[in-house]
């Protein structure tokens, strides 16, 4: 029911459309007015006679979003001096367009075409002289690699389809682009390969695209939270990369990347786990150097999950584990630390929480303060004032740093938040608690879907893949694509 | 999309190793001592071998009656009373099972590692978390099972290893223990040892294709019963024949001995993490189990609803034991005992009856 009303609302919206009224004077006042030319300041509309019919042409952009120059020579003089039929004659700019409805100008005009109104036609011409401001490429500052191409996107679709198409010189590389929004209108450019997509994954995105329905989305990253299915998941779905190569190399595995214009970054799905637990950098070094730093990152993983959680469980619960000398050590310690054991490692957690989020948002120029706070305040002093004991630092000290081997932005949120719970579930009954919140949380994960493609493939279920999951297998032995995605080809030759 | 996620060999295999070769683990060992001592580490063969013919021929019946698992081909066979009457003497005999199960393994946790700590609370976690993992589902259930199946098997490699070192495998003898026919007899009586091979049979259809789940489950049964005999065989050896009957945990009395080196030497907890993981998926899947065949029996459409009235039942039947002993030496071993003529029986029954009608020689 509620599905058929949904869909009958947008066929009527996307019904509406308006024809240009041939009487070009009341048509080009109606449009003055919708787009309020006495206030808004940069929008230009300019009167040319023409010179190859003799008649006026009224021109109608953003005069902030456009290339005036390239308006002067590709638009103002040819009208004005050159002969020719028709407009297409005398505009040979590539991008001319003949539209016919007022819905048609509108969105043209906002997204920096010229529109042409000609006096007595019902059509109006549209050429792209678009010239959206934006950064030059810069390396990636977040995703930084040590051998690897440096390049990351930058906010300017038309840059970044051309980082990825240096890549990938295929003539299957198809970039279809659709709008997302409701008042203002952005388009969102899918990039895959056509022989290699799997069809109804593409299918699946294109509609839920569709469905966005909201005024605005301003770039890829609140895309993201528009396109997943679990909103509240802890996991993330998408994958969200500033590299054109991974975006490249992801691509080629038959993965679908989506930009938009004003993001320096791309999504990429489906995805599975080993997708974010991944760097590119695993892949650019050799096989024993990527393989290394692929098992340093699962000693990272398990660290910064479980350390907190383990010291919890083992000295609330399990202290025989202990060897005796540094359980004594431990004990003496603690001695005069008046709170509980799990109160001490969560000041310590929450602390080193805090000084990371302060150390992101404050300004460079104060940067070494944070240092300087963080390490002697809640280090030193905190220790020495009895608040903590020594060990909880080193500890919380470990799980925080090691969360740092997860590279992934969103999967590193994950890991953090799981420490939490699983640092509250040790606490309840030491071991028991733990291993039972880690199976849900297991079980959780194994529940997921992204895009259709489970949250744990190839693994569990099992799919014939490169097995690059953990570890890798050298690159000239990866036969085959990710067979979790269904691509339309499997073998990679 | 066509369906990505559909379970393979690998986790029917891990499902029921996961099933059966826990039995390694718990307090089964010690209840065979009670009656065979020293001889008790080859009685899972025995059982097995008692148990084959009815499943071979359950096996074939699935094979013909295609696309039905166990309480649909049932019913095809026996028709709707029958079937009705099998499956709910199947459904209370692994549902007790369960419970008393349970009760064991939240006693073992209790008496080893939280003593101070009231049972109910030990049960109360382990209901909770058993409940809402088999709220994911089958698949995700196999999946898990499958990912955590090398993990499992890792520490009781490692434990093999530190313990290899105080076996003499002179232990075995007397290699009768009690007497050849009490061994034998105790082996025959125990075919129930491997009651989850039938009761998974239920899952028959939901695998990619069925041959992915004989595969699995005769694979599945071959590791099972080397790892049980294997982890008998090192109880014996490790023992002897006089201790071993006073031992109500075997398995973690074997944790605690071992050690590494002579700085680390309590690391119980350290195979008790991977334990206490294999037995709530082990739980897991049981529940699971025999929801699924409740549902069935009475065409209840949607298993999850109903895990959580029998997973709470199950949780007051687990606290109905006054203490362990009883659990184990009693309830559990007459429970054994009286489910092991009706797993013989069931397949031999629906044979003849299917053979009556004449099924069986159409295709």
């Amino acid at each position: 029911m509620i599905q058929s009303k949904k869909t009958r609302s947008k066929k009527t919206n996307s019904n509406k459309k308006t024809a240009i009224n041939p009487n070009t004077k009341e048509q080009i006042e109606s449009l003055k007015q919708l787009f309020s030319a006495e206030i808004n300041k940069d929008f230009c509309h300019r009167t040319v006679f023409v010179n190859f019919n003799k008649k006026n042409a009224y021109l109608f952009y953003y005069s902030s979003i456009v290339n005036s120059d390239k308006i002067e020579q590709a638009i103002v003089r040819p009208l004005l001096e050159h002969d020719g039929e028709t407009y297409e004659n005398v505009l040979t700019n590539e991008s001319f367009k003949i539209i016919d409805t007022l819905e048609q100008v509108i969105d043209h005009i906002n997204s920096g075409k010229v529109v042409i109104f000609s006096e007595g036609e019902a059509v109006a011409y549209s050429l792209d002289v678009a010239q959206f401001q934006h950064r030059n490429v810069s390396p990636s500052a977040n995703e930084s690699v040590v051998r690897g191409p440096q390049e990351a996107f930058t906010e300017s679709l038309h840059v970044n389809i051309s980082l990825i198409r240096k890549q990938i010189r295929d003539k299957q590389l198809i970039t279809t682009a659709s709008t997302v929004g409701k008042r203002s209108k952005q388009d969102v450019t899918l990039i895959y390969i056509a022989d290699l997509v799997n069809k109804e994954v593409l299918q699946d995105v294109e509609e839920r695209l569709r469905d966005i329905n909201t005024d605005n989305v301003r770039n890829v990253e609140l895309l993201e939270q528009f396109l997943e299915e679990r909103p509240y998941s802890i996991f993330p779905s998408i994958y969200y990369t500033e590299r054109p190569d991974n975006a490249a190399a992801y691509i080629e595995d038959g993965h679908i990347v989506l930009l938009m214009d004003s993001s320096s970054a791309c999504l990429i799905l489906p995805v599975t786990f080993f997708t974010f637990f991944q760097s590119p950098e695993d892949r650019y070094s050799r096989f024993m150097f990527g393989n290394f730093s692929r098992i340093v990152r699962i000693i990272g993983f398990y660290l910064t999950t479980m350390i907190s959680a383990t010291y919890v469980a083992l000295a609330n619960y399990h202290s025989e584990m202990i060897p005796l000398d540094l359980m004594l050590a431990i004990t003496s310690s603690r001695e005069r630390v008046p709170f509980p054991l799990i109160i001490e490692v969560l000041i310590m957690e929450v602390a080193f929480e805090l000084i990371r989020e302060a150390g992101i948002r404050i300004p460079s120029a104060l940067g070494p303060t944070i240092g300087i706070v963080g390490a002697l305040i809640l280090g030193q002093a905190a220790v020495e004032a009895n608040i903590i004991s020594p060990i909880i630092v080193i500890v919380s000290a470990l799980s925080g740093l090691t969360s740092f081997a997860i590279s992934d932005v969103s999967l590193n949120y994950t890991v953090r938040i799981t420490r939490f719970m699983f640092i509250i579930a040790a606490g309840f009954m030491g071991m028991l608690t733990l291993m039972g919140a880690l199976l849900l949380w297991i079980m959780y994960a194994a529940s997921l879907k992204s895009f259709g493609v489970p949250y744990l493939s190839p693994v569990a279920p099992t799919f014939r893949s490169p097995k690059d999951t953990i570890f890798r297998k050298a690159i000239r032995n990866e036969h085959f694509r990710p067979g979790q995605l269904r691509p339309k080809d499997m073998r990679k030759k | 999309m066509k369906q990505t996620d559909t379970l393979k060999t690998g986790e029917m295999f891990a499902i029921l190793s996961i099933l059966i070769a826990t039995r390694a683990s718990d307090s089964t060992a010690s209840l065979f001592t009670q009656k065979t001592q020293n001889a008790f580490w080859y009685v899972p063969f025995i059982s097995l071998l008692v148990i084959l013919p009815s499943l071979f021929l359950l096996f074939y019946l699935l094979k013909k009656y295609q696309d039905k698992h166990l309480i649909e081909m049932m019913e095809t066979v026996l028709g709707g009373w029958g079937s009705k009457i099998i499956g709910l003497l199947i459904f209370i005999s692994a549902f007790l099972l369960m419970g008393l199960g349970n009760e064991s393994y939240v006693s073992q946790i209790k008496i080893l590692y939280f003593p101070e700590a009231p049972g109910i609370t030990i049960a109360l976690i382990f209901f909770i978390v058993v409940y809402f993992s088999a709220k994911k589902g089958w698949k995700v259930i196999g999946f898990v099972s499958k990912v955590l199946l090398p993990f499992f098997l890792l520490s009781s490699v490692v434990l093999i290893a530190l313990i290899s070192n105080d076996i003499v495998v002179d232990r075995i003898f007397p290699f009768f223990g009690t007497g050849m026919q009490d061994v034998l007899w105790e082996g025959v009586r125990k075919g129930s040892l491997f009651y989850e091979v039938f009761l998974v049979t239920i899952a028959y259809t939901s695998f990619e294709k069925t041959t992915y789940f004989r595969k699995g489950v005769i694979i599945g049964l071959l590791f099972s019963i080397t790892q049980l005999i294997t982890f008998f065989f090192i109880y014996a050896t490790t023992y002897d024949y006089n201790s071993i009957e006073k031992m109500s945990f075997p398995f973690h009395d074997l944790t605690q001995y071992v050690n590494i080196g002579s700085f680390i030497t309590n690391i119980e907890t350290f195979f008790m993490v991977f334990w206490i993981l294999a037995s709530f998926i082990r739980f897991t899947i049981y529940l699971y189990i025999i929801t699924w065949i409740f549902a069935s029996l009475f065409h209840i459409k949607y298993i999850e609803s109903l895990l959580l009235p029998i997973g709470f039942f199950n949780l007051i039947i687990s606290i109905i034991p006054e203490n362990v002993i009883m659990n184990e030496l009693v309830f559990r071993d007459a429970l054994l005992n009286y489910t092991t003529p009706l797993l013989i029986s069931f397949p031999v029954l629906l044979w003849i009856v299917a053979l009556a009608k004449g099924d069986l020689k159409k295709q």
